[in-house]
Formats: structure tokens, sequence, C-alpha cells
């Protein structure tokens, strides 16, 4: 199989690569916030 | 039953259900706003595939697989720029595009940029941009003409009337809703045509293999092995490419549909449906590009998609498949129709005329009369794409770029800097997108259009130079401008 095919096949990957890693990045950060938050309400409620 | 016959009765039912789904579209528009945007009314498959058909025209199916048709195996270095580009676009833009959007209110992108920078030049200017997308919109139409033609054989004028007077009707009566889910629907049948185009060549030609091995046979020039090869390599060429396509991605037609996403937790999800979509687009440009040119090598490299599949398929399914073409075509100019009657309407009457004059009209008043104007400027405007494509302008594809070019040189990188960063400034913003605006003319148009300087005759390279300049203004001037007031700019980030 030519180069050209495997150099095709390589960005299509680093595509996806893209489009999932946000996806993680963005779950991650919202779980933190949302625990940020959590934390925040619990200070607030043990009247800190 | 011969494929005229065929072609007409898909014709008619694919019209019906248009005009169907229009109704549906007038029943839930209820104020100017839904006619704009259909702010957050849809989920991340039906926002996904309607960004794959709307961003697909009629060059996806028709022109793109031509290129490979022509080149072979080279011209691939198109599809690469496109996939990785894209990619990078969406993911660097949708998520903030639609958690500002939804904070600030935002219904069109130069409200987004009006509301952003708290600058009525930047929403004049992007406005401005976007009034240029007419003469896309008129390169769109030269193509409905040609399926109309292949297809149901009339003539080519005809073929342009039809499909715009029933654009027209469709996007008038039922605006952002029947855009969008028409766009679904559209996006759905490209699909197929996507698979269908692969499946022919895998069963007709053979594997991967078997197709390079013809290729080299017919032509060296063609092979997969030849890497490096022009036009499509070339030092500025495949860099000019990437950022270009790139920023094709965030033209108004596509960031618009992230203000549509019911949920900004829903955006990674979008961006996968459409990167599916776009994935098997690709497949239609290079297996169809190259399948096409070891089955039928001697016809127009723009036709050669449908030579392929006349030549290969039944008339019931060829005659589907066209319904494909025009689907492309459709998706995509009623998207534009859209941009550019919003643009007239709500960035330049509602929200910058009217605060300037003043009338003595209540908000309701106002909110009908901006609504009427947009219904009332889909048909005007199909008026103007119609003539310019019975007449194009000596320069047509320089005018198409000039409204794509004017977008992505000048105001997009503001607005994805000012989506990633908070420290952006007012001024730093409209200097930097003042700056790509002027130097996407000087390099398009009197660099390369009028002195016939050849690197600059590619549009594309005047778009990427510009959008560096003007993300590098835009950045550096960030440092040394007033900045804007930290509350706002929190405000609008907040999730």
């Amino acid at each position: 199989m030519g180069l050209m095919f495997w150099i095709w096949i390589l960005t299509w990957v680093a595509g996806w690569m893209i489009i999932i890693g946000i996806h993680f990045w963005y779950k991650k950060s919202t779980r933190a916030y949302n625990l940020s938050l959590q934390d925040s309400s619990f200070e607030n409620d043990s009247g800190k | 039953m011969d494929l005229q016959t065929w072609s007409w009765i898909y014709f008619v039912v694919y019209f019906a259900v248009i005009f169907w789904l229009s109704y549906f579209g007038f029943k839930r528009t209820k104020s100017a706003a839904d006619f704009s945007t259909a702010s957050r009314s849809y989920g991340p498959f039906v926002i996904g595939i309607a960004i794959t058909a709307t961003s697909a025209s009629a060059a996806a199916l028709l022109g793109n697989p031509g290129l490979v048709y022509a080149q072979g195996w080279p011209a691939l270095w198109y599809a690469m720029g496109g996939y990785t580009a894209m990619a990078l676009a969406w993911a660097s833009s949708a998520l903030l595009l639609s958690r500002i959007g939804k904070n600030a209110g935002a219904i069109s992108m130069p409200d987004f940029m009006g509301i952003r920078f708290q600058s009525p030049l930047l929403r004049v200017l992007t406005a401005l941009a976007a009034l240029l997308s007419i003469y896309y919109i008129a390169g769109q139409f030269a193509g409905l003409g040609l399926v109309f033609a292949q297809s149901v054989g009339v003539d080519y004028l005809t073929g342009v009337i039809v499909g715009a007077v029933v654009m027209a009707i469709y996007i008038s009566v039922g605006g952002s809703h029947t855009d969008i889910v028409s766009a679904f629907f559209q996006g759905l049948i490209m699909l197929i045509f996507a698979v269908v185009v692969t499946l022919i060549v895998l069963t007709n030609v053979g594997g991967i293999a078997t197709i390079d091995q013809t290729l080299t046979a017919q032509d060296p020039a063609l092979s997969s092995d030849v890497v490096f090869r022009g036009p499509s390599f070339g030092p500025f060429t495949g860099i000019a490419i990437f950022i270009s396509l790139g920023l094709f991605a965030l033209s108004p037609q596509m960031s618009k549909l992230w203000l549509a996403l019911d949920d900004e937790r829903n955006v990674t999800k979008a961006l996968m449906w459409a990167f599916f979509g776009m994935s098997l687009m690709g497949l239609v440009m290079w297996l169809g590009g190259l399948g096409s040119r070891v089955l039928v090598p001697d016809v127009a490299p723009d036709t050669a998609i449908l030579a392929l599949i006349t030549a290969t398929l039944p008339d019931w399914l060829t005659a589907l498949l066209m319904v494909a073409v025009l689907s492309a075509i459709l998706s995509t100019t009623a998207g534009l129709f859209l941009v550019v009657a919003v643009s007239i309407a709500v960035d330049i009457y509602r929200d910058t005329i009217v605060p300037w004059r003043k009338p003595d009209i209540s908000p309701e008043q106002l909110d009908r009369r901006v609504l009427l104007l947009q219904r009332c400027l889909i048909p005007v405007l199909v008026v103007v794409g119609v003539l310019l494509a019975q007449k194009p302008p000596e320069f047509l594809t320089q005018l198409v770029w000039a409204g794509i070019g004017l977008f992505t040189g000048s105001v997009i990188p503001a607005m994805v800097i000012g989506s990633l960063w908070k420290g952006t400034t007012r001024k730093a913003a409209e200097i930097g997108s003042l700056a790509g605006f002027v130097t996407f003319i000087i390099c398009t148009f009197i660099l390369g259009l009028w002195l016939g300087n050849d690197f600059f005759a590619i549009p594309w390279a005047g778009a990427g130079l510009a959008s560096l300049i003007s993300a590098t203004l835009t950045i550096t001037l960030s440092f040394v401008t007033p900045p804007m007031d930290r509350e706002y700019v929190d405000r609008l980030f907040a999730r």
C-alpha cells in the first residue's frame, strides 16, 4: 500500500483523537467543577 | 421505468417531505429569534448530521471527487487538511460558542461578536462579511442546474429556477427550524450516498491495492507513492489549505448551528456525529474519485461521480443518489440564505439602525417586523442568487472566496480567541479584525487579481495570511489595550 494512503489514515486518526480528547477533557473538567460546587455548598452549610 | 421517470418520482416525494418540514418549522416559529437560530432546540445527533450536510456542498459530492479523479492520490492532501483542520476548529470553538451563546442570548454570529466584545463595529463588520455569502449561493445554484439537467432532463436555467423557488418557499415559511431538520434528513441521504459509492467501488474495482495498481499503470503521476507532488502539495499550499479549511469549518452557516444545540454538555457528542459524517463524505472524495478514474476514465472530472453511478447502478438507485446531490446543494444554500437574511434584518436593521433612529414602536411590534422582514428577504435573495448564477460575474471564484475569505480572515480569529480567552479585549478584536479584512482585500484583489501574483491568485493564501495577521494582532494587542469589564466577561463565560 502506498505512502499516501498511510498519511491519509494518520490524519484521519488525528482528527478522531482531537474530538475524543476534547470529549474526555470536558467530562473531567465538568466533574471537577461540580465537585468544587459541592465543596463550597458544604462550606456554606456548615456555617464556615 | 427509465432514469427520468424515477428521478421525477423521487423529486416529487423529496419536495413533498421538504414542504411538510416547512409546515413543521412554521408551527414552531413564534418569534424573530426562532426564525434566525432555533435556539437550543435540537439534540447532538440532529445537529451533528446537520453540520455534515451544511458543510458538504456540491463541491463535496462532485467537485472534490473530480479533483481526485484528475490528479489521483496526490490530490488527497486537500482531504487530509480538511480532516484535522476541521476537527481542531470545531474542538476549539464549539463548546464556548454554545456556552456564551446561551449566556448572552446571541441569535446570530454578528450578534455573538457584538455581545462578546460589546462592539457595534464588530457586529456590523461581521454582518457585512456575511452578506458576501450571496456569491457562494450563486456558485451552489450552478450545481443545482446541473443536477436537474442530468436527472430529469430539463434545461439548466429551468433547473436553477425550480430549485430556487422551492427553497425560497421552504426557508421563508419555516426559517431555522426547517433549515436544521431538513439538513438533518438531507445529511442522512448523503451518508447513504457515501456508503453506496464506497460499495460500488469496492465491488466493481476491487480493494485499495487493486485501485492503486490500475491507476499506476494508467499514469504513474496518479500513484499513491507519489506523495510530495504539486499542485496540491507545496510549501505554502499545504499550510494555506489547512488554515482555510479549518476556518471554513467555522463559517457562519455552520457556527450558527451550535447556538441551536439543546445543551452545552452535548457539544462533544454532536462533534463526534459531525466528524463521523465528514469521514464518510471523505470516502466519497477519495474512493469515489479514484474508483471512477478506474471505471470511467474519459469523462469531465466534475461529472465523474455521476458517470460512475450511472454506469454501475440500476436506474432506480441512480435516481435516488441524484436526490443526495440535490440534498447537498439545498442544505448548504438554505443555511446561507438564512445567514444573509438574518444579517440584514437582525444585525443591521434591528441592532444597528433601530437603536440609532429610535423609532416609536414597542418591542413586540419590532419583533414582528423583524420576523416579517426576514421572511420577505428570502425570496429577494433567491432572485439575486438566480441572476448571479445566470450571468456569473467575471471573477465568480474570487467573489465566492471574498465571502468566505472575509469572514475567515477577519472576524473568525477574534471569535475563536475571544471564545477561548477571557482576556481578549474589545480594541484588540476590532483592530485585528479590521487588519485581517484589509489584508485579505489587498492580497486577493490587488496582488492576486490585479497585479497577477501567482501565490495570491489562490484565494486560500490571502485568507490564510489575513487570519494569521488578525490572530497575531488580536492576541498581542489584548495585552496593551484596556481590558473589558471583568464582571461582564465572567457572566458570559459562566457555566
